[in-house]
């Protein structure tokens, strides 16, 4: 296995057998994958197509029915290759009457971590996290973003090399769901590997380098987003400071028929919606007090 | 002689019957083939696993499910089975033309004591194999976990025992409990509205505080443990720990620990609490001289005898003493009046009778029960007479004693005690030395018409002389009165006086007085033994619920545990001595109204149920084999009775207590390393 490759999946197979040993469902049917070391890798799928079938035999939760997973060269049954894991779950399954720190404190000592250690890295997570005030409260007391921030933390205790996230941005409001794609981006920086699965594809596609759709257990698709997602059929041009006339339209008309193609629409480009909600709670944070006003009306001095 | 020693896996009997350290080479072996015989079917279960279920990922240095060793070990351990199974077909066919020697006696008494077969070297063979083919599959199925304890890690395991013991403390229904058994510290007899004798009070407390805890704690202890690795596993909590580096074995590791030291803390604050209540509290001085000591006994082996003396020859024949009709068979009866009906106690070890040999007088100390078959005379106790004799005593010199005790102290018998208070008269003193001296000189003492109570505990003083005189010299290989451990020293001869009455007496009944402890100390060691026996409840729960649910898991944990308290009748229906038959026989007989004397017509129909009732005794054996034995923990009972509970007796007793466990979480090691945790 090549010295860059982090997780290599070989023709891995699980199917869910009866007690009698009928076979009941094929979850993942011959999974071929590799993910390579400081990606972002993005697994996609509808309900049931085996996406957290794959992250359960990676993290030895499943055994496999056939074939092979490695994680960092070793067996994915392995415990010990845990050490530079973190797991993120779909939901926080945390112990609900610990309080943060606490909950902190013993995902450390399961990584056999020194106190000092162990006590600089949770309040350094904590913060990271947005909990600091909250800190001393049980789980049981938090809300479900909360619940998420203090998932993402215990997975990131023990400073792993690859993270695994299981829709990371569920639960999250907007500004929530900005600030980790902003964290899962900041973690391919710092050289991590990153694996997630998400059912929000806007969420996919502004983070991973490089995705798998799965389909019934079936990879279907695989490759880097910005190849997948090209339209290699049209072309695109952007420009500013140009007004929008009929004479625009059809003066481009004619260069486009010149150069054999069809000119399908012209208009303004839209945002996306996050980054308008980002700009209006940005702007709304700078003035304290604004407020929407409907078109023609004007505020009051 | 193995058959003697029960097993250590499952039920063992206590009574009267406390294990040394001598015994525990035979143990091991019994536990050896017990043990070996489980780790023989998990083994095959785990061959079968490995080949039919799905495995887990293996590449490159492959890491084998099954090893060398696994299977070399496994493969002999299964040869050396089938060796013992051709032979258990002899020595079943032995036994079974051994049993039809005594068919008469049976029918006639189905709980007649049939002697035991003569050993034979088939028997050997077979015994051989069993232990040495039990050995082999214990070490093929133990191997891997053994590999796998050096990489577990202590702080991990810690952790989760941490976890274990907050998730407890913060459970608020638990505290619950705890309230509840703090009531029942307080002392028992101001909620006792029947009389209790002011001698028994002490005695009640204890047992009400014993029984009220054991129950308590043992509820509490069952409903964590049985519920917290399903309740991670549904909760799915257990994803979190299981995708960290922990190997499996060490969450049932964490979890044991967790909760024995949460139930160590428990039973420390109540055993405390309890001891301030009882120390502070009145207690009555006839309590206080029955319970609230720690007595350190020197027990004999107790035999009942008839004997006569027939041409100076003392001629003895054992006999099983009466059966007045007590629910209870702890005890067996002697007449009184004139019958030639004795309890005898028989010491052998001179190193039991070493330390009294220079003491001033040696305390001996008894309890019987009466059964008055008539009212007798008011305020009289029935009549005991104490005829102690050591093998050095001649029988022909019997008129040279009595002429000499006469000539002493002008009397026969001389009945002669120990005083020593400081204004005894100087004559009492001298009456003592003197009868020492006669004792020393022939090797007899004799006490007649000592009055004696239900279960009053009395003392008597006898002379060191006595003592001196069985010690000197051997008895040597043809002396006839003997045991099965050597000749005996000692012997110690009880006889009923009053007429129509008898004394009821068992083994512990009578006994040397070799020094008393402490009793603060004795009631701490005695919650020693609770946290045994929550250790085998959480032991078990944590263990059956590594695969099953947490309602079952509870359930199962309890039956085992309190089938331990009912294993006596478990032992009868398993050796087919109980009255009626087994399940079949005794429907077919419901069927049929036919009475339990009557013998059933070997018809088609009748002959499958037998075969049905031996099948149901033989899973019933294996059955009892994995039931633990809380009673042999219950050492409370010693406390109550005034007894020192000794310090080697426990640490032999916490090694039993680890081999009954150790199967158990070598199951559960192999559960939770096998189970797919998100399945």
């Amino acid at each position: 296995m090549a010295e860059d490759v982090v997780v290599d999946i070989r023709s891995l197979t699980k199917i869910y057998r009866d007690f009698w040993g009928r076979k009941k469902k094929t979850a993942l049917n011959a999974l071929d994958l590799q993910i390579r070391r400081g990606e972002i890798f993005g697994l996609l799928g509808p309900n049931g197509s085996g996406k957290t079938t794959t992250i359960k035999l990676l993290l030895g939760l499943l055994f496999p029915t056939s074939g092979e997973a490695f994680v960092f060269g070793q067996p994915a049954v392995d415990v010990r290759k845990n050490e530079k894991i973190g797991y993120l779950p779909e939901e926080s399954y945390l112990y609900r009457f610990l309080n943060a720190e606490e909950t902190l404190d013993f995902y450390g000592r399961l990584f056999s971590m020194p106190t000092r250690v162990r006590e600089e890295r949770a309040a350094e997570l904590i913060r990271l996290v947005g909990l600091e005030n909250d800190k001393k409260r049980t789980l049981r007391e938090y809300s479900k973003g909360m619940r998420q921030r203090i998932g993402l933390a215990q997975a990131l205790i023990n400073d792993p090399d690859l993270v695994i996230l299981d829709e990371p941005t569920s639960g999250l409001d907007p500004l929530g769901t900005i600030w980790m794609k902003e964290l899962i981006i900041r973690l391919r920086d710092q050289g991590k590997t990153v694996l997630m699965c998400s059912h929000r594809l806007d969420d996919v596609q502004d983070v991973c380098d490089r995705i798998a759709i799965l389909y019934n257990g079936d990879l279907q698709e695989f490759g880097e987003v910005k190849k997948l997602v090209e339209d290699a059929k049209r072309v695109e041009v952007r420009a500013t400071n140009l007004p929008l006339t009929d004479e625009l339209t059809r003066d481009l008309e004619t260069v486009i028929a010149k150069h054999g193609g069809k000119l399908e629409s012209v208009g303004h480009p839209t945002t996306t919606l996050e980054d308008l909600f980002k700009r209006v709670v940005e702007e709304s944070k700078a003035r304290p007090g604004r407020r929407y006003l409907p078109p023609g009306v004007v505020a009051k001095p | 002689m193995l058959a003697t020693f029960p097993s250590l896996l499952g039920v063992m009997e206590l009574s009267g019957n406390n294990y040394s350290w001598s015994d525990l080479g035979n143990l091991t072996i019994v536990w050896v083939q017990d043990a070996g015989g489980f780790a023989a079917v998990g083994l095959l279960l785990w061959v079968l696993y490995v080949l039919f279920a799905p495995a887990p990922a293996i590449a490159g240095r492959r890491r084998r499910l099954i090893s060398g060793f696994m299977a070399v070990t496994g493969s002999l351990a299964l040869i050396l089975y089938l060796i013992a199974i051709g032979l258990g077909f002899i020595v079943r066919a032995d036994d079974q033309k051994w049993a039809e020697q005594f068919a008469a006696l049976r029918s006639a008494n189905p709980q007649a004591q049939v002697p035991a077969r003569p050993t034979t070297n088939i028997d050997q063979y077979h015994a051989y194999a069993m232990t040495v083919g039990g050995l082999l599959a214990l070490l093929a199925f133990a191997q891997p976990f053994v590999l796998d304890l050096g990489g577990l890690s202590r702080r991990r395991i810690w952790a989760i025992a941490r976890l274990s013991f907050k998730e407890a403390v913060r459970r608020r229904v638990l505290w619950v409990l705890f309230l509840f058994a703090i009531v029942f510290l307080f002392p028992a007899t101001w909620f006792y509205f029947k009389k209790v004798k002011p001698e028994d009070v002490l005695k009640t407390n204890i047992d009400v505080i014993s029984y009220a805890m054991t129950f308590l704690l043992c509820l509490m202890a069952g409903l964590l443990s049985a519920f917290s690795i399903p309740s991670d596993i549904k909760n799915l909590t257990i994803h979190t720990i299981v995708t960290k580096p922990v190997e499996r074995f060490e969450i049932v590791a964490g979890r044991f620990l967790g909760y024995a030291g949460l139930m160590t803390l428990a039973t420390f604050v109540l055993t405390s609490v309890s001891l301030v209540l009882i120390m502070t509290s009145n207690i009555d001085e006839a309590a206080r001289a029955e319970s609230m000591k720690a007595r350190a006994p020197v027990y004999g082996r107790l035999d009942l005898v008839q004997e006569k003396v027939e041409n100076r020859q003392l001629l003895t024949r054992s006999f099983a003493g009466i059966d007045v009709g007590r629910e209870y068979a702890y005890r067996r009866y002697i007449a009184g009046g004139s019958a030639s009906q004795r309890a005898v106690w028989n010491f052998v070890e001179p190193g039991e009778l070493k330390s009294f040999a220079d003491r001033e007088a040696v305390p001996l100390e008894f309890a019987f029960d009466c059964f008055r078959m008539t009212k007798g005379e008011e305020n009289i106790g029935v009549k005991c007479s104490f005829d102690l004799v050591t093998w050095r005593w001649d029988l022909a010199r019997e008129e040279e004693y009595q002429n000499e005790v006469r000539a002493a102290f002008g009397s026969y018998p001389a009945n002669i005690r120990y005083r020593n208070e400081p204004n005894t008269a100087e004559r009492l003193k001298e009456s003592w030395r003197k009868i020492g001296e006669i004792a020393q000189k022939y090797g007899r003492f004799e006490f007649r018409g000592l009055e004696v109570y239900d279960y009053h505990t009395y003392q008597l003083m006898i002379p060191p002389g006595l003592i001196r005189n069985a010690l000197e010299g051997d008895p040597g290989k043809n002396y006839p009165i003997r045991t099965d451990r050597g000749p005996v020293r000692l012997q110690i001869k009880v006889k009923c006086e009053s007429p129509s009455q008898y004394i009821g007496v068992a083994p512990l009944d009578l006994y040397f007085l070799d020094s008393e402890g402490v009793f603060w100390w004795n009631f701490v060691k005695s919650s020693l033994g609770l946290l045994c026996r929550l250790c085998i409840v959480i032991g078990l729960a944590v263990a059956v619920s590594t695969y099953l649910a947490g309602v079952v898991s509870f359930l199962l944990a309890g039956v085992l545990f309190l089938g331990g308290y009912f294993q006596e009748f478990l032992q009868s229906l398993a050796d087919g001595t109980n009255v009626g038959g087994g399940p079949l026989e005794s429907l077919t007989r419901l069927v049929k109204g036919s009475v339990v004397a009557a013998e059933l017509d070997k018809t088609p129909s009748v002959q499958a149920a037998l075969f049905g009732d031996d099948l149901f005794r033989w899973l019933l054996r294996r059955l009892l084999d994995v039931i633990p034995d809380p009673e042999r923990f219950t050492w409370s009972k010693y406390l109550a009775q005034g007894f020192n509970i000794p310090i080697d007796f426990m640490l032999l007793n916490v090694l039993f207590l680890a081999a009954y466990l150790a199967p158990w979480m070598l199951m559960a090691y192999y559960l939770m390393r096998s189970r797919e945790i998100a399945a």
